[in-house]
């Protein structure tokens, strides 16, 4: 589904991504891990085009979009999250996620027809929130929001943006423990033909939720397999997960 | 879900919906032609700038762009239905449509260089912008009179109603433009396009990652604006048969901003309450010291700032929200 070929992007003299070769089949739940500073959220800026690689390729399907702009990446199916929350705060969640939807359906540049007429937009609007448990705060303003809601407001946005492909950037940052599970809750019940890929540090999390993980260091994809590869191979016991997770294991 | 479609219909149903103070507002502004009739030209002008202030609240207000070369497009619709009426014919309407044309197209060549920007640069670049055709039009003296400005035609009627010197049908003339530009406006805030704006305003960053071409909603935005300022500028220039080159100044876009700070940026009818206080203030000030006004008005909008920092009908919005 999502993949890229040889990527590699510099500041200056710091290497940021290094020959990366990704592969996201349909379907598939990916955690991508590694230390702070390793290139993985620089690896999402380069997917989804806020940043241009130096050198290398990105497709989607069949369909090379290396040079493409980040909003024409959304409407052919590539979504993602931020680490940090970056929603509209005066807007209401209803207001917000019915936007996301009337820009995938390119009609959010009509301003002869009054908002009423889209009802249909924002019925859709109004079912992504429920299914992220957002209903009763669908007319609040985003500032009013709890933390986690802002954190499940921002899937939401990405939802409504009908991707193929959905990078989620520490979709529970910030959020408590207990509340963090919940929220990998309903990300796990998202359709299955949607290939999912996120960050997290959170261990236990990781090995629950991803099927498949990517572990991330110094710019490059130093191994990829599935959780019990990962935790059995030396390489990431040795610089990432270390003594905890050999504790814990 | 039939529960949920009516949840989601009414929110947005809610927004749209005048409210009765609204149809208080317009029907107020007939009381000039009644209780004000000395000062209907006052009336006019107030009308005009407030038109003027409208054009600069849908790309200040909703869209985040801050211009201090607003006037450029104010000037240039006060030039293209002057030099229409002086040298071809003074038919207004067909005026204002020369006017929201030359406009147009003024605004949206500009609006390819303005939308890169944002803060600071942006300012500059209004700025230069204005400062740039301000100064064009003072060496075009052939064309546009210079510093003398644009006179020798005289526009006589709008729909057979003679602009005469009590200001009648001009403040009618401009009244009704101003409407006719508000329910466009209004719409186009209540629609798809004006959600996309208030999205860019609020978070420039988040806007492509839902797919939104922000630049293109920006470059649109702009254009309307600027057709807007230049209907105003024709608007004065039919009720006044003249051109200054003060359409075209710096002074004329601080004004437009400071008038709009006043009344509350993003709130549809800031600008108009705005160009009110502003222009009644103007003129009272100015009769009162001839010299010093802009002394009184320095002092208002200090004390508008720091009382209202949203403007006058973000203070009253706050103001209703502690009160329920």
């Amino acid at each position: 589904m999502l993949s890229a070929k040889k990527l590699n992007k510099k500041f200056g003299s710091l290497v940021v991504a290094q020959d990366i070769d990704l592969a996201l089949p349909k379907g598939v739940r990916y955690a991508l891990i590694g230390p702070n500073g390793a290139g993985k959220t620089t690896l999402i800026n380069l997917l989804t085009g806020m940043l241009r690689p130096d050198s290398g390729q990105i497709f989607l399907g069949d369909e090379e979009f290396t040079s493409l702009r980040p909003d024409k990446r959304v409407h052919r199916g590539l979504a993602r999250t931020f680490q940090i929350n970056t929603l509209f705060p005066q807007l209401t969640a209803l207001e917000s996620v019915t936007l996301a939807i009337l820009e995938r359906e390119k009609s959010a540049g009509i301003w002869w027809r009054s908002l009423p007429a889209y009802h249909a937009a924002a019925d859709e609007a109004h079912g992504i929130l429920a299914s992220l448990r957002l209903a009763e705060v669908a007319h609040r303003q985003t500032k009013e929001l709890a933390y986690g809601q802002q954190r499940l407001l921002e899937i939401a946005l990405a939802l409504a943006t009908r991707p193929r492909v959905l990078l989620l950037d520490e979709p529970a940052a910030g959020v408590p423990k207990d509340e963090s599970a919940e929220l990998f809750e309903v990300i796990a019940r998202l359709s299955a033909d949607l290939t999912i890929l996120f960050i997290e540090h959170d261990m236990e999390v990781v090995f629950r939720f991803a099927s498949r993980i990517l572990v991330m260091v110094g710019g490059r994809i130093l191994v990829e397999g599935t959780p019990a590869e990962i935790s059995a191979d030396e390489r990431v016991r040795e610089v990432y997960l270390g003594k905890r997770h050999r504790a814990a294991a | 879900m039939a529960n949920a479609s009516s949840i989601a219909g009414t929110h947005f149903q809610s927004k749209v919906r005048w409210h009765p103070l609204e149809y208080a507002f317009w029907a107020c502004t007939l009381l000039p032609f009644v209780l004000a009739p000395n000062y209907l030209s006052l009336a006019s002008q107030i009308a005009i700038t407030a038109l003027f202030a409208l054009s600069l609240d849908l790309i200040l207000g909703y869209a985040g762009i801050v211009s201090l070369g607003h006037a450029a497009f104010f000037g240039v619709g006060a030039y293209s239905a002057g030099l229409l009426a002086k040298h071809y014919w003074a038919e207004p309407l067909s005026g204002l449509l020369a006017a929201a044309v030359a406009a147009g197209i003024a605004g949206y060549a500009l609006s390819h260089v303005v939308v890169r920007f944002r803060h600071l640069a942006l300012i500059m670049l209004t700025m230069g912008f204005g400062l740039l055709l301000h100064e064009a039009a003072n060496s075009a003296s052939a064309l546009t009179g210079g510093a003398d400005g644009l006179q020798g035609f005289k526009v006589p009627a709008v729909l057979g109603f003679r602009f005469d010197m009590f200001g009648r049908a001009a403040y009618a003339y401009a009244l009704v433009l101003l409407f006719l530009c508000f329910l466009v406006c209004r719409r186009i805030i209540h629609s798809p396009f004006g959600l996309a704006l208030r999205g860019i305003r609020e978070n420039a960053t988040r806007m492509p990652a839902i797919g939104a071409p922000s630049l293109a909603h920006l470059r649109k935005a702009y254009t309307i604006a600027a057709v807007m300022a230049g209907l105003a500028g024709a608007a004065l220039t039919h009720t006044t048969s003249t051109v200054s080159l003060e359409t075209l100044s710096f002074g004329r876009s601080a004004d437009v901003l400071v008038i709009l700070i006043l009344g509350g940026a993003g709130r549809l009818y800031g600008g108009i309450i705005g160009a009110i206080i502003y222009m009644v203030a103007r003129d009272q000030f100015s009769g009162i010291n001839p010299q010093y006004w802009y002394f009184w008005i320095g002092l208002l909008l200090v004390a508008v700032v720091m009382f209202l920092p949203n403007g006058v009908l973000g203070g009253l919005s706050a103001l209703r929200k502690k009160a329920q």
